[in-house]
């Protein structure tokens, strides 16, 4: 091992136990990263941490203790705030699509409307034409009729 | 006494896989806001978590204050535990441990004058019967590391125990001890590796 390893494999017990400050501690972590003989003292010193948390004198809380801690959680929500961001996040899509099937269901009922009403009208239009077609033939008809007439009139007596 | 013996032989321990399984249960069942979840793992871990508190900040009222803020940040970062990275118990231990340094800390900062008659309370305090099997096997648990540290020498236990308890780092034990820098961290060391040795012989 390097030079580094010499100095810092006795940081490996004061580590478990959070007895290193601020800058040996990133100096430690940063060299663990790297050797695994350190990692591995680090995990079975781990063990021992836990033994140690267990050995210490029992003692039994007094019971109002636990009528407290349940209390204080009575009116509280259970959703912390890291979870609440997460939720939010795993629903934006779905909202996100939502909005979108929304505004394309409205647009695409006003687009509805408009054919339709734009269909109306058109038929309205093609019978507007067609009573003017009716109209000028009419017309035609009529101008025809009082042109064969005034023809007759103006004609010289021939017989 | 006996049954203790009996439920360890039997492989009644609070640690069994049966056990982890109900713990992860009540975690999950504490995330989606039950809140009598937080009362099986208040029954389940309380006592350990006490004791440790209590061990470490040596004031009834301030251990009941810590305890209370454990059981907070557990519910709150239940969702959060990382079930690959250990037991539920020695998760609530670490936070337990944490919390209770920084009261000391916090206390040591600014000095309090019944701190001497705290320390007179703890040692006048009985212990506590023990009332279910598990408590007989926690007891039992802790006499065998304190039998195990008991063992080691002076210097090692007082280095390791001046770490871990009351939360001094190598520089302030080396000055507490009157010892080069060198030697403390030497003495944690090897301190815990024979301490893990005893105890996986007591385990054998």
């Amino acid at each position: 091992m390097n030079a580094s390893h010499t100095d810092l494999k006795d940081h490996a017990g004061a580590y478990v136990l959070g007895g290193l400050d601020a800058a040996e501690r990133v100096a430690f972590e940063s060299h663990l990263a790297g050797c695994g003989e350190c990692a591995a003292e680090v995990r079975a010193f781990l063990g021992v941490t836990d033994t140690l948390a267990r050995g210490v004198p029992q003692r039994t809380p007094r019971p109002e203790l636990r009528r407290r801690v349940l209390e204080s959680f009575g009116g509280t929500p259970a959703v912390a705030p890291a979870r609440f961001e997460m939720s939010a996040l795993r629903w934006l899509p779905v909202a996100a699509t939502l909005v979108v099937t929304l505004g394309a269901g409205i647009y695409a009922a006003r687009l509805q409307g408009r054919v339709t009403d734009l269909e109306a009208r058109l038929e309205q239009a093609i019978l507007q034409a067609s009573a003017a077609d009716s109209a000028v033939a009419d017309a035609r008809r009529v101008s025809g009729e009082l042109q064969s007439a005034m023809g007759v009139l103006a004609a010289p007596d021939l017989v | 006494m006996l049954i203790g013996v009996l439920a360890v032989l039997a492989g009644f321990r609070p640690d069994s896989a049966a056990s982890a399984a109900e713990d992860l249960a009540c975690l999950r069942r504490l995330v989606s806001g039950d809140s009598d979840a937080l009362g099986r793992l208040y029954d389940r871990h309380a006592r350990p978590i006490y004791s440790l508190v209590l061990r470490i900040v040596g004031d009834e009222g301030d251990a009941e204050d810590v305890v209370q803020e454990v059981f907070a940040q557990a519910w709150r970062q239940a969702g959060r535990h990382d079930a690959s990275r250990g037991a539920v118990g020695a998760w609530l231990l670490v936070m337990a441990r944490t919390r209770a340094i920084d009261r000391l800390r916090a206390r040591r900062a600014r000095p309090d004058l019944h701190a001497a008659e705290d320390e007179r309370a703890i040692e006048a305090m009985p212990a506590s019967t023990p009332d279910a099997a598990s408590e007989i096997i926690d007891a039992e648990k802790a006499r065998s590391v304190q039998l195990a540290l008991s063992e080691l020498p002076l210097l090692q236990r007082l280095a390791i125990e001046l770490a871990y308890y009351e939360g001094l780092t190598q520089r302030e034990i080396a000055d507490r001890l009157e010892e080069p820098l060198g030697t403390v961290k030497t003495r944690v060391r090897l301190g815990l590796l024979r301490l893990r040795e005893t105890l996986a012989e007591a385990r054998a």
